[in-house]
């Protein structure tokens, strides 16, 4: 793959834990380890910076609107449960 | 529109004047917080057919997003959308915690994409294992360094945003795909993810993450 970087070992062992720290689930303790780490580290830091943003692509983009002829089969069964 | 209101209930609901029902096919309705989500079941469960219309409504809107992500096509998210319709009909007087109906809502869509799945035209040739993604715990991680063409933060604008987030979601594993639904879009906590997927708190936070930088690779791939 081009411009693939084989990361450490202690990279890739933080980087199973990038999900927890981006959710605020680590010790104040382990969360400063990680960030020091993502501070010097190029390529983590780079990882982190763009799971963030696709966490926040995620949030933007949440919302599914039913459509219009789901919405009506569904508001027309409903009304079919309640009559009986 | 008819006015309808959710009476107060000997189960402990609370006397709440009801917003208006939306006639079929206008604005969508913000999803109610779990005590206003309590407040209907608890009342649709002693009988009141008012409250188990809205109940209905309302559900309808968060069975037919979680039926999607999990089934993937419109036509079996419709089928099971109406099972969990169905079932919240039928069962919600067995609902033992009302303030949790989302979570039970959720699991009882799930279960009825399961029962419901069958060979689906479309299905992503390359369900691959997600491990062929993702960092192993002994095997090597493929990381890509940064290519400023391909960043998370340049897809153009919210309908492209929400083009290439389903296509990327697409490309996931149905159980995969749910957990990145209902923990980021729908806001579940680890815990009431636990719950619907019937998995240890621990395999959520696992999954998740796989989830999440597989979810980054397809996006940055997409070109």
């Amino acid at each position: 793959m081009k411009g693939a970087t084989r990361p450490s070992a202690r990279c890739r062992a933080l980087l199973l834990e990038l999900s927890q720290y981006l959710d605020g689930e680590l010790t104040p303790a382990r969360r400063r380890t990680i960030e020091r780490h993502i501070g010097d580290c190029t390529g983590c830091g780079t990882m982190a910076g763009r799971l963030r943003k696709t966490l926040s692509a995620c949030r933007a983009a949440s919302e599914t609107r039913l459509p219009r002829a789901v919405k009506s089969r569904a508001a027309a069964r409903i009304r079919a449960l309640l009559r009986h | 529109m008819k006015q309808r209101t959710v009476t107060k209930t000997g189960g402990g609901g609370r006397v709440t004047k009801s917003r208006p029902l939306n006639p079929v096919g206008h604005e969508q309705l913000p999803d109610p917080d779990p005590d206003e989500y309590s407040a209907l079941v608890r009342a649709a469960a002693t009988g009141d057919q008012a409250s188990m219309e809205r109940l209905l409504m309302r559900a309808q809107e968060v069975a037919w997003r979680f039926s999607m992500s999990v089934c993937g096509h419109a036509d079996d998210a419709e089928d099971a959308m109406q099972e969990a319709l169905l079932k919240t009909y039928r069962y919600v007087g067995r609902i033992s915690e009302p303030a949790a109906f989302r979570p039970w809502l959720y699991r009882t869509v799930r279960n009825a994409c399961l029962m419901g799945r069958r060979k689906k035209v479309g299905e992503p040739a390359r369900l691959q294992s997600i491990d062929d993604l993702l960092p192993g715990v002994d095997g090597p991680i493929r990381m890509d360094l940064p290519h400023p063409g391909r960043n998370p933060e340049q897809l153009a604008d919210n309908a492209g945003l929400r083009r290439r987030l389903r296509q990327a979601l697409r490309a996931l594993p149905a159980p995969y795909r749910a957990i990145v639904f209902l923990r980021e879009m729908e806001g579940l906590s680890t815990r009431e993810v636990a719950t619907v997927m019937e998995i240890s708190e621990d395999n959520v936070k696992a999954r998740l993450h796989r989830a999440r930088v597989a979810l980054q690779a397809e996006l940055e791939r997409e070109r």
